[in-house]
């Protein structure tokens, strides 16, 4: 990102100066190195955007019509339930949420049951950001492609850390954050939009091309990128897909597994924790939820910071659907994340912590 | 909580977005209060993820210097104000185990 502002900066695609072409090779690099991580065969098809909350919006607003039929998840996240609620209320489209276990973990029989072929769209969360839970997006994929209905997957907990082969699976856009798994910096994000797919622009306006007409370009990525893009925090997103590349996302899920693995086995010798896990880590990424007994999890949360500078996220994560599926609505949980950076002696410390904030909660 | 002063009875004041948070924390401060942003309860609010914790004595001159400075707040609320309230005892063990 340094390099970026000392020797590039300039608008991407805007101008032919050096520090404008140096910057859009960067945009070019970062996109094509977002498809080399997905396998993901159109480049020209990865959508910059400034967080994956805007890349669902686009691939829900620019998909949904008024009175289409939408199946959704019950893990879901609200950057996708917002605006599927809005939807339903301004243009009455039809919700159909497929029923999960508590365990967050969908069996992709029930979505086959309630994709007709009149769905418009399918929306489903790869991984849980409260409990980490992972659905079989391929196997869902799958089924909604038998009846020609597209699907969404929001992948903001997988991508980087868990395996996603677009060339091999039927899904259809795949909308992803840089920063979380792929360690980019905040304010980036994007999706990969398949060929079977063109939605409508969520933004409209300059690309730098087709200057002379007042239409937006129908031409990829310039129909659904406008404005100036955020060049630098692209630089940064372009290092963390590099370095997760070189390290290889299934040795990072090793890594990851390993730790949620040394977490739980921990945190259940601890009288007082209850952990939210699906129980069986094939179906699980790097986040893990738990609760003292006794303790509301702010609290927790706060002892957590303030007591050993372990900093979680405590309350319902932006994810009031997929608490109520766990029963941990109104209450919440204090969830803890695991990267490739992550070490074992983080997680026992992480451990250590919680058994001395259980043994003062006074529940024992 | 644990301010380390025994007469300190905390209040919390719960908001709708954290940025009226982190504006309510500055006019305090600017004023004189001792005023701390914290996780927000969720045993209290299901609002916005964080909360300003202040001295409880003092909510009737908060609650009209916030209002005069035009701060947009949900609620202000007694934090285990009686002494060895749940919490309270909770945060005096913890940071007895860790002494």
């Amino acid at each position: 990102m340094l390099a970026y502002l000392d020797e590039a900066g300039g608008n991407p695609g805007r101008s032919g100066h050096r520090l404008s072409i140096a910057a859009q090779r960067v945009v070019s690099e970062a996109r094509e190195a977002i498809a080399k991580l997905f396998n993901f065969a159109r480049p020209e098809r990865v959508i910059f955007t400034k967080n994956i909350t805007e890349a669902l919006n686009l691939a829900i607003s620019g998909t949904v019509r008024p009175g289409e039929r939408v199946v959704v998840g019950s893990m879901e996240h609200n950057s996708v339930m917002r605006p599927l609620r809005h939807l339903e209320r301004t243009m009455g489209v039809r919700i159909v949420k497929v029923p999960y276990p508590a365990t967050g973990v969908p069996d992709p029989s029930d979505f086959a049951r309630l994709i007709t072929p009149d769905t418009r769209l399918v929306v489903v969360n790869h991984a849980s950001n409260v409990n980490g839970a992972v659905a079989d997006v391929e196997a869902i994929a799958h089924i909604a492609h038998r009846v020609n209905v597209p699907v969404l997957v929001d992948a903001a907990q997988t991508a980087g850390g868990y395996p996603i082969d677009l060339a091999s699976s039927h899904i259809d856009y795949l909308a992803f954050t840089g920063h979380k798994g792929l360690l980019g910096p905040q304010g980036t994000g994007g999706i990969c939009i398949g060929e079977n797919v063109d939605p409508e622009p969520l933004i409209m306006g300059g690309t730098g091309s087709q200057s002379e007409k007042e239409e937006q370009p129908r031409f990829y990525p310039d129909k659904l990128e406008s404005g100036t893009p955020n060049g630098v925090g692209i630089a940064g997103l372009l290092a963390g897909a590099a370095f997760v590349m070189e390290r290889g996302v299934d040795a990072i899920r090793v890594h990851e597994l390993s730790l949620v693995e040394r977490f739980e086995q921990g945190c259940r010798a601890i009288p007082g924790v209850h952990l939210y896990s699906p129980g069986d880590l094939r179906h699980q990424v790097g986040v893990v939820s738990i609760n003292v007994e006794g303790l509301v999890c702010s609290d927790v949360s706060a002892a957590l910071d303030e007591e050993f500078s372990i900093m979680t996220r405590p309350g319902l994560h932006c994810a009031p659907a997929a608490h109520a599926c766990l029963g941990t609505l109104p209450s919440g949980t204090v969830r803890f994340s695991f990267s490739p950076l992550t070490t074992a002696d983080d997680v026992d410390s992480a451990v250590a912590a919680i058994e001395a904030i259980a043994a003062a909660s006074g529940a024992q | 909580m644990h301010n380390g002063n025994d007469r300190f009875r905390p209040g919390i004041i719960t908001f709708f977005s954290s940025h009226d948070a982190v504006r309510c924390e500055a006019v305090l401060k600017r004023l004189g209060y001792s005023a701390k942003i914290v996780p927000g309860p969720k045993d209290i609010s299901p609002n916005c993820g964080i909360a300003v914790r202040f001295d409880y004595s003092l909510v009737e001159s908060v609650r009209r210097d916030l209002e005069t400075a035009g701060i947009r707040f949900e609620d202000i609320w007694p934090r285990d104000v009686e002494p060895g309230g749940r919490a309270g005892v909770f945060w005096e063990r913890l940071r007895r185990m860790k002494e």
